[in-house]
């Protein structure tokens, strides 16, 4: 009886999960393979919450099994009951959209397998609820045979190093495989969730990039790591000819993200200030270079025999100037700490985007800067995406070069200590105000560089451009990938920034998606992907200690 | 060898801050004494500064273009009513902070839920033609509308503290900050995806169609503005009682003071911090219908800057402190009305002036008016 219960408390909490999805309007999108993402889904969860009982309980095959029959069965139900009633407001005539946006006959039809006339019209949904149902108790019953399996051996495999090796080796090499086979095959016509064929290759190439860093985690340092890294580098230097040009844009706007994302990173990972205001210097570096190149902005107007900057002027006083906005905005939120740093850092990023809309004669207001000159050098125009890439290259490396430098100088390390504990810091003879504002003025600079980066790459620039969803993607993508770790921004890019451009079904989830990530994160993996070692060191003696003095 | 502190070991004191610099014999010029006063307290020079610059302005703008009398009355009655909304939200900022010393950063999120909730049930209630019956179906309605929205709510704010809360109280700091963002920005979204981008117009119930004229003053006051304030000030007496008069009330004072103390009183802390949650997302749910009622739409981002501005109104007021985030709200509330139109700006810049009076209360007195001092550990 107990055991029923237990199944049923889980069903009822996939259910919820399904019936969430389900008015997020993942029917409406996905169309007919949202049965079997559903499936899938439910499969996942019954493995999920029957595998994390104690041994005892898992042994024992046919609670086991009973217990994924009815997991499937009670989120079938649900969804059906749902959907009936959906469909019989629907059929009534009333517009169930208006309450559930994305509730509409062509839903009800996705999951019932009918047309939206059928919907509307007489056919009953019953048929298909019934198939809904049936299917989705399979998926749970064969999700709770499947924690039968001997799981816990392969994850421990994966856990020590060697088997982490092994894998991220093998990781290296599929993609190449799998592209080669794709170019040979020349598949037309293949389609993952809302991709078109190019974008296969460039899911390819992601795939490469990050087992590549997975790759670089497991060598060992010493020579073997040296061979990978020039490998690698020549590898990515070549990466732009053969990419076409979409790919090249989505790649360049991976980059942009990756120099933020660095920036950020000495910010937030290493001195520990929770920074959610970052954009505003993305804005201001942006807007500092194209207010002082692009021939319509109000200096080049109003100064007299001002032609406006070259690229190559501007990105160095858009460096200083962004630098300058980071003192400038560290100085009030110095003796804060986190919290209420991060609070007010989200004002700052506000109030930056408010001033810029609003300040209509000096920005544009909410008609932006256009015209913003591409980079010219040696009298090539830079304009194109690939150049755009190469050039976010370039930042990358000096800006990684930089960081790396950085971290490890007697600065780097006074951010280190002060994250740790700031009184104990102060107390070794750190000077905090001084470390805290170079934190930001640093972060600041290498906003700044992407901002004008940006600015030529966009052509025309607006303070939409620069709303807090960019300070939360950057934000999101060094948490996830590890924060304080410059392999993880890499990472967190590709998976936050690159993916969702290609996968465009996926895209309108992006936001959602990355709020959940957000926390299922902190709570599974605080340190991110590729974290770290020091940061993981730490996050996990705390949780050590907290264990240990509570028992 | 006893010496008179030589120059050199002054400044050392000075710049340690352990105590006041030996007096000097030199005659020092008045103006020797300000400047040195001022480089001593900085901080207080600076707000000083800031004080004097902001009269300036007031009065020079006062001096230029006058406003009638009625004008202002109609912002001081705007601010009350947005700062009785504001304290509302601000309740629940201050109750999750006193016990967990998290910003619970959702929590404008939760009050945006509440929104939605009430306009969905106003949308049936006036399909079913109670909204403009008679006065009496019309009240009903109100009560049933703002019923609804703290339902949801509260489900919102336990759901939230169960799946992205409760598990990480033992984590250092920040990462139960980086959960709260996620949160805020997953439901934010899931509304917008949920409910469509369009902004949803509440159609008033017909008891708040009208308003009072107040003699020949030509002063005014709606009747939604009224229902908020005084529904505000009724709940927000309520809360107080709540907390100060009840035996839950009682566990949740002792679990904000310590822990581990309260679990060996037997106070069951995990039921007790859920019962916050519960209390906090109700005012939010109440706050979110009725800053419905006042802007009169509601939209997936509307719980956003009203959840920071009562978060700043909270701070302003004390965290962590009740009566103080009342005050704090109702101040904020008068400041941000009446704010554009005494410093001379356009409206648009209210919130940038909500903001900056965040930062400011955080430099100059980051406890706020009514807050004690913290200790580290909470701070």
């Amino acid at each position: 009886m107990n055991n029923l219960k237990e199944g049923f408390r889980y069903g009822l909490i996939s259910y919820g999960i399904i019936l969430y999805l389900n008015l997020l309007g993942i029917p409406l999108n996905f169309g007919d393979i949202v049965l079997t993402i559903f499936s899938l889904l439910i499969g996942l969860l019954s493995f999920a919450f029957l595998r994390k009982r104690p041994n005892h309980l898992r042994k024992n095959l046919r609670n086991t099994l009973v217990q994924g029959l009815i997991i499937g069965l009670v989120s079938g139900l649900g969804l059906s009951i749902v959907t009936y009633i959906f469909a019989s407001l629907q059929k009534d005539g009333i517009n169930v959209a208006q309450v559930f946006a994305q509730v509409k006959p062509e839903h009800t039809g996705a999951l019932t397998g009918l047309t939206k006339e059928e919907v509307l019209g007489d056919v009953s949904v019953l048929p298909g609820l019934l198939q809904l149902t049936l299917l989705f108790t399979f998926a749970g019953f064969i999700g709770s045979a499947l924690t039968q399996l001997p799981v816990e051996k392969l994850r421990k495999q994966f856990d020590s190093k060697s088997g982490l090796k092994t894998i991220s080796r093998a990781l290296f090499v599929l993609p190449f495989f799998f592209y080669g086979l794709f170019m040979l095959l020349k598949v037309e016509g293949v389609q993952i969730a809302g991709t078109e064929e190019n974008n296969l290759g460039m899911l390819f190439i992601f795939l490469f990039i990050g087992a590549a860093l997975f790759a670089l985690r497991a060598v060992e340092p010493g020579r073997q790591k040296s061979i990978l890294v020039i490998l690698l580098v020549v590898l990515m230097l070549l990466l732009p000819h053969f990419a076409d040009l979409k790919q090249n844009a989505i790649l360049g706007v991976v980059g942009i993200f990756i120099v933020m994302g660095i920036g950020l990173n000495i910010v937030v990972g290493y001195a520990g200030l929770l920074d959610l205001g970052y954009v505003a210097f993305f804005a201001v570096g942006a807007y500092a270079y194209a207010l002082l190149s692009s021939p319509e902005s109000y200096v080049v107007l109003n100064l007299p025999g001002f032609e406006g900057v070259n690229f190559w002027a501007g990105l160095p006083i858009a460096i200083i100037i962004g630098a300058f906005a980071g003192f400038l905005l560290g100085v009030p939120v110095l003796r804060m700490r986190g919290d209420y740093l991060a609070i007010v850092t989200l004002g700052f990023g506000e109030i930056a985007r408010l001033l810029v809309l609003n300040l209509r004669d000096y920005t544009g207001g909410p008609g932006g800067v256009i015209n913003i000159p591409a980079p010219i050098l040696f009298g090539m125009d830079l304009g194109n995406p690939r150049d755009i890439l190469y050039i976010a290259m370039a930042f990358g490396l000096i800006v990684t070069f930089f960081t790396v430098r950085l971290r490890d100088s007697r600065l780097g390390r006074a951010w280190i200590a002060m994250r740790e504990d700031e009184d104990v810091a102060q107390a070794m003879g750190i000077n905090l105000v001084a470390i805290k504002l170079l934190a930001f003025a640093s972060g600041a600079a290498i906003a700044g560089m992407a901002g004008a980066l940006y600015a030529t790459r966009q052509v025309n620039i607006f303070p939409d451009n620069f709303a807090l969803d960019v300070s939360i993607n950057v934000l999101s993508l060094i948490i996830i990938g590890g924060i304080g770790s410059l392999e993880g921004v890499v990472l967190g890019a590709i998976v936050l920034i690159g993916l969702p451009e290609i996968l465009r079904t996926v895209d309108e989830y992006r936001i959602v998606a990355f709020g959940a990530l957000l926390v299922t994160m902190m709570i599974v993996r605080p340190e991110g992907i590729l974290p770290s070692t020091r940061r993981k060191r730490t996050l996990h003696v705390h949780e050590d200690s907290e264990s240990t003095s509570t028992k | 060898m006893i010496a008179p502190a030589d120059s050199n070991n002054t400044l050392a004191i000075q710049l340690l801050g352990i105590m006041e610099p030996i007096p000097q014999n030199l005659r020092q010029s008045s103006a020797g004494k300000i400047s040195s006063w001022i480089r001593k307290n900085f901080i207080t020079s600076l707000g000083i500064f800031i004080v004097v610059l902001l009269i300036w302005r007031i009065v020079s703008v006062a001096q230029q273009d006058s406003y009638p009398i009625q004008y202002w009355a109609f912002q001081l009655i705007n601010g009350l009513t947005l700062g009785g909304v504001y304290a509302l939200i601000a309740l629940g900022y201050t109750l999750v902070y006193g016990i967990l010393f998290m910003i619970n950063f959702a929590h404008g999120e939760v009050m945006m839920m509440g929104g939605f909730a009430g306009f969905f049930t106003l949308q049936l209630l006036t399909y079913l033609g109670w909204t403009n019956d008679t006065p009496f179906s019309s009240a009903i309605s109100v009560v049933v509308m703002m019923l609804a929205g703290m339902t949801v709510s509260v489900l919102t704010g336990v759901i939230l503290e169960r799946i992205a809360y409760r598990p990480l109280r033992a984590a250092p700091r920040l990462v139960p900050l980086i959960s709260a963002i996620g949160a805020s920005f997953f439901l934010q979204y899931t509304a917008l995806l949920m409910f469509g981008a369009i902004p949803h117009n509440y159609h008033k119930p017909s008891i708040f169609v009208g308003v009072w004229r107040i003699g020949e003053t030509g002063i005014i006051i709606s009747y939604t503005g009224a229902f908020i304030f005084v529904t505000s000030i009724i709940m927000m007496i309520g809360l107080y009682i709540i907390v100060q008069r009840t035996k839950l009330g009682r566990s949740m004072r002792a679990v904000a003071e310590d822990k581990q103390i309260a679990t060996l009183m037997g106070i069951d802390v995990d039921k007790v911090i859920v019962f916050t949650f519960i209390l906090g997302s109700a005012l939010a749910g109440a706050g979110g219908v009725m800053l419905g009622l006042h802007n009169t739409v509601i939209r997936f981002n509307s719980g956003f800057i009203p959840g920071l501005k009562a978060f700043t109104a909270a701070v302003l007021g004390g965290i962590g402190n009740i009566p103080g985030a009342m005050v704090g709200s109702l101040l904020l509330g008068i400041m941000e009305a009446l704010g554009p139109s005494a410093l001379g700006l356009p409206t648009e810049y209210k919130d940038v002036i909500a903001f900056s009076i965040l930062v400011l209360v955080l430099i100059f007195r980051p406890t706020g008016l009514l807050g004690e001092v913290l200790s580290n550990k909470k701070a």
